[in-house]
């Protein structure tokens, strides 16, 4: 349970210049990034992408293992989108048709474009998820949409829920392998091949685990009222370190490929 | 019923750059009878060590041999270990779920197929034995008991599956002075009636009190292995390893110090009164 969680995008602390960008600069980067992403349909511009990966992952001691390793639970997926679109896209050069089959160099080309975009999503994202914590995340995304707050939309608040949740998912993840030990020692038959049976046995898992989160739910609104806290209310940060050189040089060479993209795939 | 763990080593995340090391080559042998109480800082391994017995986890190298049958190859019966060892978590009453107490004590026994007079017979049998009143509470939601009942509620889970070997992972934690007091009573009855009983504790008066041998174990590794006489005896290494001695035995040693001869092999509190009855001849009542 734990190890599958390591490998899928899950914090890796370390300290390298990805880990120390500002997470502001990071995630702002990473959004140019996306777009190039997206924007990219030229060899070129997907070499390109890939060897900027490729040194991210580097840089970053991510590793391409861990990098590539959620790709692999996407397969199936992936080989789909690739099939789907090159059976059915009707593109130049037809190769071969049958019935509402076209195989197209086109078409080839159009599914091999698809693939590559998610397998270098999977990357970017795997890259971000591995080098900032969650935390920081949703402080940015919560500084990122703040501007909403002036149309009366509760970002903060918003913001606290999903960062409370963040924090509660290791909690949570410990009590349920707990609570799965625990049963199995009990001779519930969690791996049994019928599909009833396997029904059953998620009861004695799940409502544990669902009471257990109720009750913490409830310490934690009582804990946090205790200590005086109200929602709503704009909060200031602990520490909010300023952007230095190196997340400059990040938003610099994220915003010079995002415009290479523009410019080339006009 | 005697268990040979054999080399055993276990690794957390193993294959990830969060991998560490939680044992490191364990071997003993638990004897049928045996009273065992496995003593350690937080993070030593003894719960992990436990849980590999246990067989709900899957040692890195070495082998668990449940009367001479390793627990974890693909042709072990799993059922039979589950009837055999018996493991209650630490806070077990976590691990309730269904709508009534005697649904939920009955849960092991139904899923290792009993038949349902048996695993009636047990349930009740089960719940009377950990001191709750089975008419009262038979259809009562496992829910709404108090705390102590609750953690009674689970453990009669376990001993409804009328296990050889009950493994208990800090059974008292958490519990009222006087609760805990009937716990403790109620595990030795379990032992003097049979059971062989592996007892984890961080708390050295809980296990010394009960246990005929104690295994410490220090970052992953098996330390000691002996009598609470023997291992109580080189004060110096248990300070090492930041533990100390029994009350009773501190209280010995200070008198001793003081130039009161008593033994010095004492570390339980009915051997100690009784020798300072012997020494100061005081009214037995």
């Amino acid at each position: 349970m734990m190890h599958s969680a390591i490998l899928s995008g899950h914090y890796l602390p370390n300290d390298t210049p990805i880990h120390r960008l500002n997470p502001r600069a990071k995630i702002i980067s990473f959004f140019t990034l996306l777009a190039v992403v997206i924007i990219t349909r030229s060899t070129v511009g997907y070499t390109a992408l890939g060897l900027l990966l490729l040194s991210l992952a580097h840089l970053s001691k991510t590793g391409p293992r861990i990098v590539f390793s959620g790709i692999r639970r996407v397969g199936l997926f992936l080989l789909l989108i690739f099939l789907m679109n090159a059976l059915f896209f009707n593109g130049d050069r037809p190769l071969w048709e049958y019935a509402f089959f076209h195989i197209s160099v086109g078409g080839i080309a159009q599914g091999a474009n698809v693939a590559l975009k998610v397998i270098f999503l999977m990357a970017l994202s795997s890259i971000l998820m591995t080098t900032t914590t969650p935390m920081e995340i949703t402080d940015t995304f919560a500084w990122l949409l703040s501007p909403l707050q002036r149309l009366r939309i509760p970002v903060h608040d918003f913001a606290l829920m999903i960062s409370i949740a963040i924090q509660f998912i290791p909690v949570l993840a410990e009590e349920s392998e707990t609570i799965i030990k625990a049963q199995t020692a009990r001779a519930a038959k969690l791996d049994s091949p019928k599909l009833r049976e396997k029904a059953n046995a998620l009861l004695p898992l799940v409502l544990p685990i669902f009471i257990s989160a109720f009750r913490r739910a409830d310490e934690l609104a009582l804990a946090m009222e205790a200590r005086g806290f109200r929602g709503g209310k704009f909060r200031t940060r602990k520490s909010s370190p300023g952007f230095t050189r190196l997340d400059f040089a990040a938003l610099t060479i994220s915003i010079a490929f995002c415009a290479a993209a523009v410019i080339l795939h006009r | 019923m005697s268990i040979v763990v054999e080399n055993v080593s276990y690794r957390y995340a193993a294959g990830t750059p969060l991998e560490s090391a939680a044992l490191k080559q364990i071997s003993f042998t638990i004897q049928p009878g045996e009273f065992i109480g496995i003593l350690g800082h937080t993070g030593c391994g003894k719960s992990t060590l436990i849980q590999l017995i246990a067989g709900v986890l899957t040692p890195a190298t070495g082998r668990i041999l449940l009367d001479g049958k390793d627990i974890n190859q693909r042709d072990f019966k799993r059922e039979y270990l589950r009837k055999k060892v018996g493991i209650v978590f630490q806070f077990p009453e976590q691990q309730l779920f269904e709508m009534t107490v005697e649904r939920d004590v009955s849960f092991g026994p139904r899923q290792l197929g009993l038949p349902p007079s048996e695993v009636q017979a047990r349930t009740r049998q089960a719940i009377q034995s950990v001191g709750l009143d089975y008419e009262t509470v038979r259809d009562l939601s496992p829910l709404t008991l108090s705390g102590g009942e609750k953690r009674r509620a689970a453990i009669a889970g376990i001993l409804a599956m009328e296990p050889e070997i009950l493994i208990l992972d800090e059974p008292i934690a958490g519990l009222d002075p006087v609760t805990r007091k009937d716990f403790m009573a109620f595990i030795r009855r379990l032992h003097q009636e049979g059971k062989t009983i592996l007892m984890v504790s961080h708390d050295i008066d809980e296990l010394s009190a009960f246990s005929s041998r104690l295994l410490v174990l220090d970052h992953g590794e098996l330390i000691l292995d002996n009598t609470p006489e023997k291992i109580f005896a080189d004060k110096a290494r248990l300070s090492e390893l930041r533990l100390g001695v029994s009350q009773p035995k501190e209280i010995v040693d200070s008198l001793r110090e003081k130039g009161i001869d008593l033994p010095s092999d004492i570390f339980r509190y009915e051997p100690l009164l009784t020798a300072l009855i012997n020494r100061f001849g005081g009214q037995n009542e």
